[in-house]
C-alpha cells in the first residue's frame, strides 16, 4: 500500500453537516436577540440604575440618622433635666448621692439663715414643742 | 479598502445599520460557522458560539478601529470566542481542552451531524493530536482554504510561522495516518 501523503490524496472533506434550514433560522435568532437587546435593555438598565440610586440615598439618609443624632446631642444639661433624671432613676440611691458630694457642694448647701434674736425668742416661747430640735 | 469604510459607516449609522447588519450576517454566516466548526466540532455549540459571535460583532462596532480588515477582525472575534468557550466547557466537565477535544473526535460517529466516512474520521483523530497552535492552522489552510496572508492577520504570527506551523502538522498528519 501506497503511503499516505495529504497532497496526493483527493481532497478529504471535514464531514460535519449543517441542519437545513439553519442559516435562515440563525439569522431569524441573532435578529430577535439584538432587538430584545438593544433599545430595551437601555431603558430597563436606567430604570433600574433609578431604582438602585433611590435605594442608595435611603440607606444613607437612614444610616445617617445616629450619626446626626450623635453628632448634634447637647453636652450641657440643665438643671430640671438633671433633677428629671435623679429622680425618676430609682436605680440611684441617697447613698449615691452623698458619695458624689465633695465638701465644697455641701457648703453650698448649707442654707445660711439670718434669723433675729427676737423672732427667735418668740418662736421658741410660741412653740414648746422645738425644743427636741435645738439640743443639739 | 474604501469600500469597506463605506460599508463601516453604514453600519455604523442608525438609519443604514440594519440593512448593512443583514448584509454582513448573509456574507458571513457560512465562513464563520465552518470557521467555529472546526475548532468546537459539535453543532449546537458552534450555534451558540457564532450567534455570541454576532453580536458582539454588533455590539463592538462602534469600537472597530479599522486597522484590521473587518474579515480579519471577525475571525479574530470567532476564533477567540470558539477557544474561550472549549476552555470553559472543558473546565466544567474537570477535563483538559485537549482531553475534551480528544472525547469529543472519539464519539464523533454518534454526532448527528457528522457523515464522515473512515477516513475523514481518522483525519480527525489526526488533527486532534497536534498542538492546539497547529490544529488550528491545519483546519484554516486545509478545510477553509484561507491564504497564508488572511491567517497572519486573523492570527497575528507572521507568514512564515504559520508556514512552518502548516508544514510540522501535515508531516505528523501523514505519520499517523500511515501507522494507524
Amino acid at each position: 500500500m501506497k503511503p499516505f501523503k495529504l497532497d496526493n490524496e483527493q481532497k478529504i472533506k471535514s464531514g460535519f453537516k449543517i441542519p437545513d434550514g439553519y442559516f435562515e433560522k440563525l439569522t431569524t435568532e441573532i435578529n430577535a436577540k439584538l432587538a430584545d437587546n438593544e433599545p430595551k435593555v437601555v431603558s430597563i438598565f436606567s430604570r433600574k440604575k433609578v431604582f438602585y440610586y433611590a435605594v442608595a440615598a435611603v440607606l444613607v439618609l437612614a444610616l445617617s440618622i445616629p450619626l446626626f443624632n450623635y453628632y448634634n446631642a447637647t453636652t450641657s444639661l440643665s438643671q430640671e433635666e438633671v433633677e428629671d433624671y435623679i429622680t425618676l432613676q430609682s436605680g440611684i440611691t441617697e447613698d449615691d448621692l452623698v458619695n458624689a458630694l465633695d465638701k465644697e457642694d455641701i457648703e453650698k448647701l448649707k442654707v445660711d439663715l439670718k434669723i433675729e434674736d427676737k423672732v427667735l425668742e418668740e418662736t421658741l416661747l410660741n412653740n414648746t414643742n422645738l425644743e427636741e430640735y435645738i439640743t443639739d | 479598502m474604501q469600500e469597506e469604510k463605506e460599508f463601516i459607516a453604514q453600519l455604523l449609522d442608525p438609519k443604514t445599520q440594519n440593512k448593512a447588519f443583514q448584509k454582513l450576517l448573509h456574507d458571513y454566516q457560512r465562513p464563520l460557522y465552518n470557521h467555529i466548526r472546526n475548532i468546537v466540532i459539535n453543532h449546537d455549540d458552534t450555534d451558540d458560539v457564532l450567534q455570541n459571535t454576532f453580536i458582539k460583532v454588533f455590539k463592538h462596532l462602534k469600537d472597530f478601529k479599522g486597522d484590521s480588515k473587518l474579515f480579519s477582525w471577525m475571525y479574530r472575534i470567532a476564533t477567540n470566542e470558539a477557544i474561550t468557550f472549549i476552555n470553559q466547557k472543558a473546565k466544567k466537565n474537570g477535563l483538559t481542552s485537549e482531553e475534551l477535544q480528544t472525547k469529543i473526535v472519539n464519539n464523533i460517529k454518534a454526532d448527528d451531524y457528522f457523515d464522515g466516512n473512515e477516513i475523514q474520521i481518522k483525519l480527525q483523530k489526526a488533527i486532534v493530536a497536534l498542538p492546539e497552535k497547529q490544529q488550528l492552522v491545519f483546519k484554516m489552510k486545509y478545510f477553509e482554504e484561507l491564504k497564508y496572508e488572511e491567517m497572519s492577520e486573523i492570527l497575528s504570527t507572521s507568514v512564515g510561522a504559520l508556514k512552518a506551523s502548516y508544514h510540522h502538522a501535515v508531516k505528523k498528519i501523514e505519520e499517523y495516518m500511515n501507522s494507524n
